[in-house]
């Protein structure tokens, strides 16, 4: 039963070598929207999933990593990569004062208080036309320059091939990541923290200080992806603060499973697809079918399989594979 | 100055019905601590109700407030028991989230089967009284908006009655003070919250009719105020009606005086800003009761 | 230098005083037992010490340092260490894991925290459920897990909260065992809640008499025992096997 063992190699495989031989575009901008919300739901796993911390402003990270690098890009002409980077930093930075007041709240608090603070900075935005000069074009979002051909410089590739790859492989290193972190000092210690607060701190752990720690790598992650999305479609808009798409990215991990390492993956490769068939045959006329369907699943999961998918699902896989062993 | 009074008064008429809303949604949240997070979708409801009720039966929204009231009363009915009442009954496992989720859920599917079936067209109720005004020492004062407030202050004190006088009210209360000790005292609390639900969403249905004449009815108009509703419950205090009340009437008045200065999402961010500071500094609200 | 001195302590909620004016010291190395009818305070003492709650009034010396206002995370680095009243398991970790959490308190390296952590799961006898989930375990295995973790933080001092509150007469006995081992063993200090009277009486070199936020009697258990007061205080109330 050894390819039992080798399923993710074996997935991982699958992945690679898909655009080598699916190569109608539709199917490849579909992968690419699955990888891209299992990567920003895999972000948000950290301080939802791990930490615990259900946190409903993840989209604000989405966010201010779009238009930094966006607002880089336009003005300093600071090369995208480069700008992703900076743009998960300015998000960290941005965490901590998101962190400072939120974290001193618990249960639904907690919720409505992040989910307060990305509503402020989705109206911000599009209320305001210039900040100290630069230029924020309020509702009517930002339009990037098109590029033509490949380019890493610009990451702007008129094959799309090329971000499929590059979207794999950062979803690659988040959950490389995220499974050091589940068994690291820092990992125990969120765990700990997500089952029971008063006792982590009881036990010498600082939670607030962890919980910020997990916010902070959350935050940087969420902005990278908010930079891939600029670079991806050439076109931001202050909906990428809204609520409502929070909603949506944690509604991925959850229904995938929270807290654990595939769950986002497996929620993204449920969902996705949904969306995107609902977009094709319905098109623009009945764009809010997409949801019905979203909101249907989630009362769904949260009737029947509150942890979500994953975890009833390892439960059974393990005991299979512990029986033939 | 003068601008100004007009605007304090319009923001108070409004406030009170925000608050009215507020209370609805602090004694589901208060007493059966679920997380309503389809308590706009579900005002949404009402107000297509009150207006579909006009179109095709002709009746009035105030006449037809009774039946918005009974059709909203067994929706809910309906809502709490086939979604919300099993997972409650699952207490162990269930995380606040699972409640917050699952109204998210019913939320998105509300207000997008009202988007496919209505359209994003911005409706209004239009009756004899919509848009009028009466002046009063030369300033106006909105009719729909003042019969607004006038029967949800009824309605609040009816409440209070009700809370105070009744035995089921007062199986209410102490549910929402010590559900352990009210379960100990023969309460069926899983009773309890069903009526609380009930109660919740009749009210909303009363704020749909009282609404719909002077507000535009839209399938999102709900997410703006269970927003709203939850930020005017966490000032105003879990668990206090009149601090639902004055906390609405508050931010009514900061909304309506905030429009005078400053663009309306800006006044909305401020909101947004205030409860923030609210949480952190004081999260019993103004009004509210202490827990430790 | 005093160990562990607590002067004057005084907590109330709004109208409600749950701890009034209470005094008392504690000695390296003993076990003291803390009693006193429901709604004494005992347990609000208790998130006084550990910094859950902040005292309005008094003092709390811990080999001279103040604890309070300091939090409980920092209390336990400096020896104090509590368990409570209802089990509270790390449900999703090993109970390896639970009990590293705690032994990362004193060391940052996995290698350390596993062995200290392993060698208390031993001295407790939960060795052979170390890769189980905590939640698995039974109400007793469960209680001597939060022991567990308790004690790999290295504790000098450790608060015992109803540990035997709905434990059967064998596990009691087991339980009291455990816990006179422990001081022996650890040298630790020893606070204990307890409402059963028979394991409170045995186990204690001293105890504590609470009423009301107040303390009505100290002593050796059989003075306090036939203590007026405490007979009073406890006039018609039963309690567990005794």
């Amino acid at each position: 039963m050894a390819w039992k063992r080798n399923l993710p190699c074996l997935a991982l495989l699958i992945a690679i070598l898909f655009p080598i031989f699916v190569r109608d575009p539709y199917f490849l901008h579909a992968a690419i929207m699955i990888l891209f919300s299992a990567y920003l739901a895999s972000s948000w796993n950290i301080i939802g999933g791990l930490a615990g911390q259900h946190s409903f402003g993840h989209s604000a990270f989405l966010g201010i990593g779009a238009y930094s690098s966006t607002l880089l890009l336009l003005y300093l002409n600071i090369p995208p990569f480069l700008g992703m980077i900076l743009g998960g930093m300015i998000a960290s930075l941005v965490s901590v004062g998101i962190g400072y007041p939120c974290f001193k709240l618990r249960g639904p608090y907690f919720a409505l208080s992040t989910l307060a603070f990305t509503e402020i900075f989705r109206i911000v935005v599009t209320t305001t036309e210039t900040i100290g000069g630069i230029d924020l074009r309020g509702a009517a979002g930002i339009l990037i320059p098109l590029r033509k051909g490949n380019s890493f410089l610009n990451f702007q590739f008129a094959d799309k091939t090329f971000y499929y790859y590059i979207i794999l492989a950062m979803l690659f290193l988040i959950l490389f990541i995220y499974k050091r972190m589940e068994k690291s000092r820092l990992g125990i210690f969120l765990s700990a923290i997500r089952d029971n607060e008063e006792a982590a701190r009881s036990l010498g752990i600082s939670a607030t200080r962890y919980k910020m720690i997990a916010l902070i790598v959350s935050g940087f992650f969420g902005a990278t992806a908010g930079t891939f999305y600029a670079q991806f479609f050439l076109y931001i808009e202050p909906i990428l603060f809204s609520s409502a798409l929070s909603i949506e990215i944690l509604l991925v991990a959850i229904v995938g499973g929270a807290g654990t390492l595939t769950g986002p993956l497996i929620g993204a490769l449920m969902l996705t697809p949904v969306s995107e068939m609902t977009r094709a045959y319905l098109g623009g006329t009945y764009a809010g079918v997409q949801l019905i369907l979203y909101g249907a699943i989630l009362v769904a999961v949260m009737m029947f399989a509150p942890q979500g998918i994953v975890p009833p699902l390892s439960r059974r896989y393990r005991s299979l594979f512990e029986r033939r062993a | 100055m003068f601008s100004l009074i007009e605007a304090t008064i319009g923001g108070i008429l409004m406030g009170g019905l925000y608050g009215f809303i507020a209370v609805s949604l602090s004694l589901i949240f208060g007493v059966a601590k679920i997380v309503n997070f389809a308590h706009g979708a579900l005002l949404m409801v009402a107000m297509f109700f009150v207006y579909w009720i006009l179109l095709l039966l002709k009746i009035d929204p105030y006449l037809a407030a009774l039946l918005a009231a009974a059709f909203l009363f067994f929706f809910g009915y309906f809502f709490q028991n086939f979604f919300i009442e099993p997972i409650l009954k699952r207490e162990k496992e269930t995380a606040p989230l699972t409640v917050i989720l699952l109204t998210s859920g019913l939320m998105l599917m509300l207000e997008n089967i009202a988007l496919l079936l209505f359209g994003a067209d911005y409706r209004m109720v239009k009756t004899s009284y919509t848009g009028k005004s009466w002046s009063v020492g030369g300033m106006m004062i909105i009719q729909p908006r003042m019969i607004g407030f006038l029967l949800s202050l009824i309605l609040v004190f009816l409440l209070e009655l009700y809370l105070r006088k009744t035995n089921l009210g007062r199986a209410i209360r102490a549910t929402s003070q010590d559900r352990e000790a009210a379960r100990l005292m023969g309460i069926d609390d899983y009773r309890v919250y069903k009526i609380v639900f009930g109660i919740g969403t009749t009210m909303l249905g009363f704020a749909g009719s009282f609404l719909s004449p002077f507000y535009y009815i839209h399938p999102a108009i709900g997410e703006i105020f269970v927003l709203k509703s939850f930020v005017i419950v966490v000032l105003g205090g879990l668990g206090s009606i009149s601090g639902a009340l004055l906390a609405g009437i508050i931010v009514g008045v900061i909304e309506s005086l905030g429009a005078q200065f400053m663009n309306s999402a800006m006044t909305e961010s401020l909101i947004f800003i205030i409860f923030i500071a609210f949480l952190v500094v004081k999260p019993t609200g103004l009004l509210g009761k202490r827990r430790e | 230098m005093a160990f562990f001195v607590i002067q004057g302590l005084h907590k109330h909620f709004g109208g409600l005083v749950a701890v009034r004016d209470f005094s008392m010291t504690i000695e390296r190395g003993e076990i003291v037992g803390l009693i006193g009818p429901n709604g004494a305070g005992k347990t609000t003492l208790f998130n006084v010490i550990t910094g859950f709650h902040s005292p309005q009034r008094g003092q709390i010396l811990f080999k001279s340092k103040n604890l309070v206002g300091l939090g409980p995370d920092k209390i336990c680095q400096l020896g104090i260490v509590r368990t409570f009243q209802i089990v509270m398991p790390f449900q999703t970790l090993t109970v390896l894991d639970n009990a590293k959490v705690a032994a990362f308190c004193r060391t940052r390296s996995h290698e350390e925290a596993t062995q200290s952590s392993m060698e208390i799961l031993e001295f407790l006898g939960l060795k052979d459920k170390i890769h189980l989930p905590a939640g698995n375990l039974t109400l007793s295995q469960k209680k001597k897990l939060e022991m567990a973790r308790a004690l790999a933080t290295q504790p000098e001092v450790l608060l015992l909260d109803e540990t035997l509150a709905g434990l059967n007469a064998t596990e009691i006995e087991g339980m009291v065992e455990t816990v006179r081992k422990i001081r022996a063993e650890k040298g630790v200090a020893i606070v204990a809640v307890e409402h059963v009277m028979r394991a409170v009486m045995k186990i204690s070199d001293r105890i504590v008499v609470m009423d009301q936020g107040q303390k009505i009697a100290e002593g050796p258990p059989q003075e306090v025992v036939r203590n007026p007061e405490v007979i009073k205080a406890y006039l018609g109330e039963e309690y567990g096997p005794a």
